[in-house]
């Protein structure tokens, strides 16, 4: 995948804000298979295998768990990357997004070698994915060093994250149920307390 | 030709107007408020308002998260999607597809266009600023291209005349570069603008930082606001089209009170091909029409024709109006047809983040942007730059961003559902002046579809452009540094002309026939039936967003017409 690329279908989450003639197209989701969203009906992934899907779906899970509140695989989230991935990426990203994921994934189970990345339990699964991230995160390693390969298997870790955020952040029950969620504001409020405007919570659109 | 079978009276009008984007709305309106009948010529499909597909779908209602595959793009968008901003699925089909309308370009030259009853009135940024002498005079003080043979006085009343019917929210600021408008309240700053506001007034005196002003009703008065309009309800999703009426577009202003006089006539699906020239009275007689839908030819017949079928679109269908009497197109006494294409050029800016009032936070979407700061630069002697002439504007906003720096899970969520830092970001929009070499043309042997001549574009920024952006780009810098802001980024990408979507130029007026297409009345020199009132008409670009000044100039028009008509019988 080109970062460039890669900056393209995320930059929703490099957070550049309202500018000039911008299109305000956020974070958003999409409509599930009715059967899928009501756990009657399993996800076929269309673009990923079985075994990439499982990542993916694994990844989703640790990064947004489900909690109090729907997690990644409650909105289907990974659902909506293999559509993102499958349909809305050019051919050159799709496989490149393919072949960093295989390096991902090839990476995740060397570091955990008892069984791999999939067989960790929730907790041992945060806690490496956590340790995973700030590395990635790390702002004073030279990304532009590494070999292209690494380089890819970090490129898709964002992605995919971005994407899962994203696909969580926009669906329709954490947007409606979760966040402020106002789709005919009628008037405008420049300046007002968070707490008594939303109880703290950011607005869904 | 075919002549409809009921004969010429029955496809004879008072006037033609070519285009019911936001020019052609606004002289259809005009003459048949005088009485005129009309005819409205939409070379795309029938849309009437509240036809707006996308406009009550929540982000989890649209296909691809808004987004348009890849490979769509490439097979229809290819063009139209370099402005990476700009085709979603939301308001693609309001967007011309690239396979069909195809055109050539020497340099990149983004031409934006939607082909539907309306035009880009559905789509467009909706920001109104008036013009000043310090636009009026620059080509005369600086002793480049023509004088513009108007002067503030002339349109003044104009913008007032027009600013009262689309209704126009901001703030009045007594800027003499920024002349104040008849304004609805403003959606005011919020709470980290006005952080902005407050600390840049205060490092530079000079500048002022004002809410965007945008055609926007935020308070609906029916007296004034005919039309199917409404107020706005902050939603912020205008461009795909407002069933409340919220905004000012053809649809749900213009069309709908040329209608109600029963003047009107709109016919969609027809492409003018040219203008039908008489020798005999040197006038213009009607105009040739193709049928989108069957390729069919006809003729429409009136007394006087208005194009406004935008500033490239106008300006190819005089260019393809050849005639013994013009044939380098009509009313091409000058050869200025064509040239002297201008827009607006960006893609300099910058990105910041801002840890301050993180207990404040504001309801609603307004629709402006945020804030707008007005030119500072050349517009007197303290200002005067030794490197560049002319200037650039900014609009910019801020807004609570998601937070996506805290450890995934579980508590990650709570991060990411809590309003994050603020996050700024501005575009810098620049003046580009106006160069004879910079053109559109008719190419010499290919067609489009309906056997028209294909499009060529060539032009591009030069020194003065690329001198103002190095300086845009530093005071946005310095601004960002004296709010205090975090995380700082600017950027100087330099846009190819027509992407700020502020096309302008091509058939520009002026005092002289020999170097200019139309008179100070939009007038052709030398087809005086014949006026051009949308963007092609301009003589100079300015910093400001042009469309308010195309829909006082064409009110002008129409009353000058009116006036010359009653007067002369003829015109």
């Amino acid at each position: 995948m080109k970062r460039r690329e890669l900056l393209r279908y995320t930059a929703y989450l490099t957070g550049v804000a309202v500018s000039g003639p911008v299109a305000s197209a956020l974070l958003a989701g999409c409509k599930r298979d009715e059967a899928v969203a009501a756990g009657e009906a399993t996800y076929s992934p269309a673009f990923f295998d079985g075994d990439e899907y499982e990542y993916i779906s694994k990844l989703a899970d640790t990064i947004i768990p489900r909690t109090d509140t729907p997690g990644a695989l409650d909105v289907g989230a990974p659902e909506m990357v293999d559509k993102m991935v499958g349909e809305v990426y050019d051919e050159e990203s799709r496989e490149n997004f393919r072949t960093g994921l295989k390096e991902l994934m090839r990476k995740m189970d060397a570091d955990n070698t008892e069984g791999g990345f999939r067989q960790l339990d929730g907790e041992k699964a945060l806690v490496y994915l956590q340790d995973q991230d700030l590395h990635y995160k790390d702002p004073d390693a030279d990304w532009d060093s590494v070999s292209d390969v690494e380089g890819t298997a970090r490129d898709v870790y964002f992605d995919l994250k971005s994407q899962i955020v994203g696909a969580w952040f926009n669906s329709e029950p954490i947007g409606t149920e979760v966040l402020a969620y106002l789709p005919v504001p009628g008037e405008y409020i420049p300046c007002g307390d968070l707490e008594e405007l939303t109880g703290g919570v950011a607005w869904a659109i | 030709m075919n002549v409809n079978s009921q004969g010429k009276a029955s496809v004879t009008y008072d006037a033609i107007v070519v285009g019911s984007g936001i020019s052609g709305g606004y002289a259809a309106m005009e003459l048949c408020k005088k009485g005129y009948k009309v005819l409205m010529l939409e070379r795309g499909r029938m849309v009437k308002h509240g036809e707006y597909p996308t406009a009550n779908l929540d982000t989890w209602d649209l296909e691809y998260q808004n987004t348009v595959p890849r490979e769509e793009i490439a097979a229809h968008y290819y063009k139209q999607d370099r402005l990476s901003w700009w085709v979603q699925q939301d308001n693609k089909h309001w967007i011309v597809k690239d396979d069909e309308f195809d055109y050539d370009e020497k340099q990149r030259f983004d031409w934006i266009r939607g082909h539907h009853v309306g035009g880009r009135s559905i789509m467009w940024g909706r920001h109104c600023y008036r013009w000043s002498d310090l636009d009026f005079e620059a080509n005369l003080k600086d002793g480049i291209a023509v004088d513009w043979p108007i002067r503030y006085a002339d349109i003044e009343p104009w913008y007032t005349y027009v600013e009262k019917f689309v209704g126009v929210q901001g703030k009045k600021e007594g800027l003499p570069q920024l002349p104040d408008g008849e304004f609805l309240p403003a959606f005011d700053l919020n709470c980290a603008e006005t952080h902005f506001k407050q600390a840049v007034e205060s490092a530079f005196p000079e500048r002022t930082i004002t809410p965007g002003r945008t055609a926007n009703l935020t308070k609906y008065i029916p007296e004034l606001h005919h039309g199917t309009r409404g107020q706005c309800q902050a939603r912020n999703r205008c461009w795909r089209g407002c069933p409340y009426g919220g905004y000012f577009s053809s649809l749900s202003s213009t069309i709908p009170v040329a209608n109600d006089t029963g003047n009107l006539t709109l016919v969609a699906n027809s492409i003018v091909h040219s203008l039908i020239f008489d020798d005999a009275t040197q006038r213009v007689t009607g105009v040739n029409v193709i049928d989108a839908e069957t390729k069919e030819t006809r003729e429409y017949f009136a007394t006087v024709v208005f194009c406004n079928a935008s500033t490239i679109g106008s300006t190819a269908i005089l260019l393809n109006s050849k005639s013994e009497r013009f044939p380098d197109g009509l009313g091409n006494d000058s050869g200025e047809l064509g040239h002297n294409l201008m827009d607006h050029h960006y893609g300099m800016g910058g990105s910041a983040s801002w840890d301050g009032m993180l207990d404040k936070y504001y309801k609603g979407r307004k629709p402006n942007g945020g804030f707008y700061i007005p030119r500072f630069r050349n517009i007197n002697e303290a200002t005067r730059r030794t490197d560049y002439i002319r200037g650039f504007g900014y609009q910019g906003g801020l807004g609570r961003w998601t937070n996506l720096n805290a450890p995934i899970g579980p508590d990650f969520k709570k991060a990411i559902t809590s309003p994050g830092e603020w996050r700024f970001g501005a575009t810098c929009f620049g003046e580009l002046l106006p160069y004879h070499d910079n053109k559109m043309e008719l190419h010499a042997t290919e067609t489009d579809p309906y056997g028209i001549p294909k499009l060529v574009f060539d032009a591009g920024l030069k020194d003065n452009e690329v001198a103002l952006r190095k300086d845009g780009v530093a005071c946005l810098e310095e601004m960002m540094d004296a709010a205090g802001f975090q995380d700082i980024k600017v950027h100087n990408d330099p846009t190819a002309v027509g992407a700020a979507i502020h096309e302008m130029g091509t058939a520009r007026m002026g005092r002289d026939p020999r170097t200019s297409v139309l008179n100070q009345w939009n007038q052709v020199h030398a087809v005086p039936n014949v006026f051009v009132t949308d963007g092609s008409f301009m003589v100079s670009s300015g910093t400001q967003n042009p469309s308010i000044t195309y829909m006082a100039m064409t009110a002008r028009a129409v009353d000058y017409m009116d006036r010359e008509l009653k007067r002369e019988g003829v015109l």
